[in-house]
């Protein structure tokens, strides 16, 4: 498989990238009408935190820059082999089905059809899986190790969306592998060559038009939340700061939509929190993690250390 | 200036498609649904003249060219009204009735034929295969089911031809549709060809493992087994790798998928040479066979993964 590097490195230009310069400039785009539609004393005080070279020079943000190089590698040298595996996945699992049920063919479909319908199943079981995977991070102690990594940035700014473990990192290659194999497997079986999937400039339709809806907001201090009936349906940039406080970061657990918070009995609206008017802190175990030594290798020997203390 | 080429660029690739998808229909889709309906008003003829060695060249003739339609039917996908078509003219896989049977019940009865052969199944090329090469055509009644039969398959045919016909437009405009369908078609043409064709008598199918018996072959009586299945794959061979057309291969390789199509024509190429192990409709020797067609089944569908580009594209999704 042909795999961009540069387009990888840099990110700006690659529509599959949350920092593709589209989505960075729609976030900010949304920012801006967030902020205008604030009282002038508060979006004053807003604009102020959000513009300030505390914040985008904090310990914490710097630390995520130089990370992000870091995590191109990362990529590179341990998830492209997982990448390769959706093929791998896919036939697997067409093969199960045609020697397990002998030759299947549904022509009740419309081409049309047929592609709305895996366009729009790929993007579901996609967050599905996202939603549960990112539970168990938080739920399994020894993966919550590791993404203890993610939840460490005291300061929240897009580039935070990068600053995972390697290992977290290689779970959801994993998780990105079964699932797409797995939904590509099916319908091939089903459907054939008719299936197929609506892009935007190569990327799902669904997730262009997600990441453009100020997904670069999540990781940042634009408390910009939706309306709540929208909030029960897709995560607003706020519900997903909530995540990231020290109370709440076991709610909201969702990638793009909430409908799986809604059902799992996880999720946190915003409204409740901005009308108590409630302060959040974000960070955890702060101190642990300063460097990029500290990212990559605390995990490790938090595990050893509390393998060691239970084994007393 | 960079519009202009964007422009010039898209212009020529529809225009190549358009060339490709009209070559398609014209050479194969058009000329081998037309063949086979040459081919039967042939039979026909000769069952009139009661000449069994022209009937037994005759019906061959025709098995090939049905074969050549069947092989890559995506009429049904145009337009669902012509779905059942070739159920209409081949019963190979369809149902558990025994049409031996019912066909001698009707030989022996002295009802009207247009009411005794009421059902499809009494009217497909496989009931012909059985009437032409178990019967006595020196029997009127017998003379008469036959000739029944191929006018029943020619107006068949003549629906597809006439179907294609009235599709050609549906058919070129949309060429990322006709794609599929094509793909489709070859796929599972490789499947049915390496399960039911070839796995199923020679017991290499998972249905029949280790159970060979060539009466499971496609055409055992007449024994054009093989003869349709090399008709199958020379198909296929045309729809991907001909010289004298633009075709399906030549569409394909704008897309990137060399490597596929040189090695679907590869085994395409060795099933070819590998039939030739299997004489007089014996499978016993055709694990070769069996073993290249699943290679090329394997090649078309891993095509097929490959043109979808599923991969590398929602990962920097990941790690919220």
């Amino acid at each position: 498989m042909e795999i961009n590097l540069f387009d990888s490195f840099v990110g700006l230009f690659s529509p599959s990238k949350r920092i593709y310069w589209q989505y960075i400039l729609s976030s900010l785009f949304i920012a801006l009408i967030y902020l205008l539609t604030l009282e002038k004393n508060v979006a004053k005080k807003e604009m102020k935190l959000n513009l300030s070279h505390k914040l985008w020079l904090h310990k914490s943000a710097v630390l995520d820059y130089k990370y992000f190089v870091l995590s191109f590698f990362i990529k590179v040298l341990l998830i492209l082999p997982f990448v390769f595996s959706v093929q791998e996945i896919t036939i697997f699992v067409y093969e199960f089905f045609l020697d397990t049920f002998g030759y299947m063919k549904i022509n009740t479909f419309s081409h049309f059809q047929v592609i709305v319908l895996f366009t729009g199943t790929l993007f579901l079981v996609s967050d599905f899986t996202r939603y549960w995977l990112h539970r168990l991070l938080h739920t399994i102690p020894f993966l919550w190790e590791f993404h203890k990594v993610h939840h460490s940035a005291k300061v929240l700014t897009p580039m935070t969306f990068y600053r995972v473990h390697p290992i977290e990192n290689l779970l959801f290659g994993l998780r990105y592998a079964f699932s797409i194999g797995i939904v590509t497997g099916v319908f091939i079986y089903f459907f054939g060559a008719m299936i197929g999937i609506y892009e935007i400039l190569g990327t799902n339709i669904f997730l262009y038009i997600f990441s453009l809806m100020g997904s670069n907001l999540r990781h940042s201090h634009v408390k910009l939340s939706y309306p709540k009936i929208i909030e029960n349906i897709c995560i607003s940039p706020f519900q997903h700061q909530l995540h990231h406080s020290t109370k709440y970061y076991d709610k909201n657990y969702g990638g793009y939509l909430s409908i799986w918070d809604n059902l799992f009995g996880t999720l946190q609206t915003s409204s409740d929190i901005l009308n108590k008017k409630e302060k959040i802190r974000f960070g955890v175990q702060i101190k642990d993690f300063q460097t990029i030594t500290n990212l990559l290798f605390v995990p490790f020997i938090n595990i050893y250390n509390t393998r060691k203390k239970n084994d007393k | 200036m960079k519009k202009f080429i964007v422009s010039c660029f898209l212009f020529t690739t529809t225009l190549f498609a358009n060339e490709g998808l009209t070559s398609i229909f014209e050479n194969i889709l058009l000329k081998n649904s037309k063949q086979a309906v040459l081919d039967i008003q042939n039979v026909r003829q000769n069952i009139e003249k009661n000449d069994q060695k022209e009937i037994s060249m005759s019906f061959k003739n025709f098995v090939i060219s049905w074969k050549s339609v069947d092989a890559f039917y995506i009429l049904g996908d145009l337009d669902d009204n012509y779905l059942d078509t070739p159920r209409y003219i081949d019963t190979f896989h369809q149902g558990n009735e025994d049409i031996k049977k019912q066909l001698n019940l009707i030989i022996e009865d002295n009802e009207d034929l247009s009411i005794s052969l009421y059902k499809n199944s009494h009217k497909t090329i496989n009931a012909l295969e059985y009437i032409l090469f178990t019967q006595d055509l020196s029997n009127e009644r017998v003379k008469d089911i036959a000739l029944l039969i191929t006018d029943k398959l020619e107006d068949n045919l003549e629906e597809i031809y006439n179907g294609y016909l009235e599709n050609k437009t549906k058919f070129l405009k949309d060429e990322v549709t006709a794609n599929a369908m094509m793909l489709n078609s070859l796929i599972e043409n490789s499947y049915k060809i390496k399960e039911w064709r070839v796995g199923d008598p020679a017991g290499l199918s998972r249905k029949f493992k280790a159970k060979p018996s060539n009466e499971r072959a496609e055409y055992s009586i007449s024994k054009n087994s093989i003869v349709a299945i090399q008709s199958i794959l020379n198909t296929h061979l045309t729809v991907l790798d001909n010289q004298e057309f633009p075709n399906f291969g030549s569409m394909i390789r704008s897309y990137s998928v060399n490597d596929e199509l040189n090695d679907a024509v590869k085994y395409l190429k060795s099933s070819l040479i590998n039939t030739k192990m299997v004489q007089n409709d014996d499978f016993s020797n055709s694990k070769k066979l069996y073993k290249s067609l699943k290679k090329l089944h394997a090649t078309y569908y891993i095509s097929l993964i490959g043109k979808l580009k599923v991969t590398a594209k929602i990962l920097d999704a990941d790690g919220d």
